[in-house]
């Protein structure tokens, strides 16, 4: 999803096409997994019947292989939410935000939690608010930091809601429905504690927010 | 490890696939300790070893580490006599540099990275790690 996320779909596309006709030949099923996430990333936003039926070949596959593949799972939940599918948005962020937070993924991490907050927000303004705040400091956090003074900046950080375009597009829908919830303090106000959050709180954070979302779901069953 | 059997500890480590990638229960091997062994230093698989390492650190979140066991590795290859086995190298070298740019969402350079390492592992028929690192790259 490099591609996808820098915003190059079409580039994404070539290389996903490519790839899962060398992993069908090859046969192996956890890459076939991973090319079927990939060609439905580069989907999601233009032939959204496909990019499911291609989401659902691989989720099938990875339960069948019983395997958490890290950077597949934070994939799924970004389509999965693209596709506007909440409780599967829900279901995968739950089990991708565990591995994000174990390998400091922060950029990941933050769009997960984005997507979280869309997926919550009817159900939980209050912690959607939270959520977008703690994910722009994981934002900011991760563009700021440098593995090595050698390392350059990336991007500047004000660029990076253009880059992550599809994150991007959540985080205003989500933003629109919390502004008719709450008054314009209340939401700073919010936002403010969600900024306050390390990763740690935040992962943890996420993950109750997840839960109450499943349960508000459930209770409603939608 | 334990018999300081320097050269069978390198070939199972140059060939038990890649963590990531184990299905059912994971074999850890104590990367470390095969390093540290007598002789290992000098030993052809060496470089494979170092190599093996450089993802490791990216998965676990170790960033600042990668780029120097990448450059480690990188140096130690350079004595190799195969192509091939320099070309291996290259590509787990590749595969963490990729890691590394995608935690710090530096997608344009993930994407560079991960073409380039799917062309060096079709350079040598690895189907598999190439669609994977196509994959990554999309």
């Amino acid at each position: 999803m490099s591609y996808v996320l820098g915003g190059d779909p079409d580039a994404g596309a070539r290389l996903a096409e490519e790839g899962l006709q060398l992993a069908r030949s090859a046969g192996g099923p956890l890459t076939v997994a991973m090319c079927l996430v990939a060609s439905a990333g580069t989907l999601a936003d233009r032939a959204r019947r496909h990019a499911r039926s291609l989401l659902e070949e691989a989720l099938a596959l990875l339960v069948a292989l019983d395997f958490d593949a890290q950077n597949e799972l934070a994939q799924a939940t970004l389509i999965a939410a693209r596709l506007g599918d909440w409780p599967l948005t829900l279901q995968l962020a739950d089990r991708s935000i565990r591995h994000l937070q174990w390998s400091g993924q922060r950029f990941w991490l933050a769009g997960v939690l984005n997507v979280v907050a869309r997926a919550a927000v009817d159900a939980d303004w209050e912690a959607a608010a939270r959520l977008q705040g703690a994910a722009r400091h994981l934002t900011v956090q991760a563009a700021a930091s440098r593995p090595s003074a050698a390392d350059p900046l990336p991007v500047a950080p004000g660029k990076h809601s253009s880059r992550f375009s599809m994150i991007g597009e959540l985080r205003h829908q989500t933003t629109a429905q919390l502004q008719d919830a709450v008054d314009q303090e209340r939401l700073r106000q919010l936002r403010a504690e969600g900024e306050a959050m390390d990763s740690d709180q935040a992962a943890a954070y996420g993950l109750e927010a997840i839960r109450r979302a499943r349960q508000s779901q459930q209770t409603d069953g939608t | 490890v334990d018999t300081a059997d320097v050269d069978l500890a390198l070939r199972i480590l140059r060939h038990t696939p890649i963590l990531a990638y184990q299905l059912g229960f994971a074999v850890y091997l104590p990367l470390h300790a095969v390093l540290g062994l007598p002789g290992a230093t000098s030993h052809d698989l060496y470089p494979a070893a170092l190599a093996v390492s450089t993802p490791l650190y990216a998965i676990r979140g170790e960033l600042e580490r990668v780029e120097d066991a990448c450059q480690e590795a990188f140096h130690a290859a350079a004595r190799l006599g195969s192509e091939r086995e320099q070309r291996w190298v290259d590509q787990r070298i590749t595969n963490a540099r990729t890691i590394r740019a995608l935690a710090l969402g530096r997608w344009s350079e993930a994407a560079r990275d991960s073409e380039q390492s799917a062309r060096l592992a079709l350079r040598d028929g690895q189907e598999g790690a190439a669609a994977r690192a196509l994959a990554t790259g999309a």
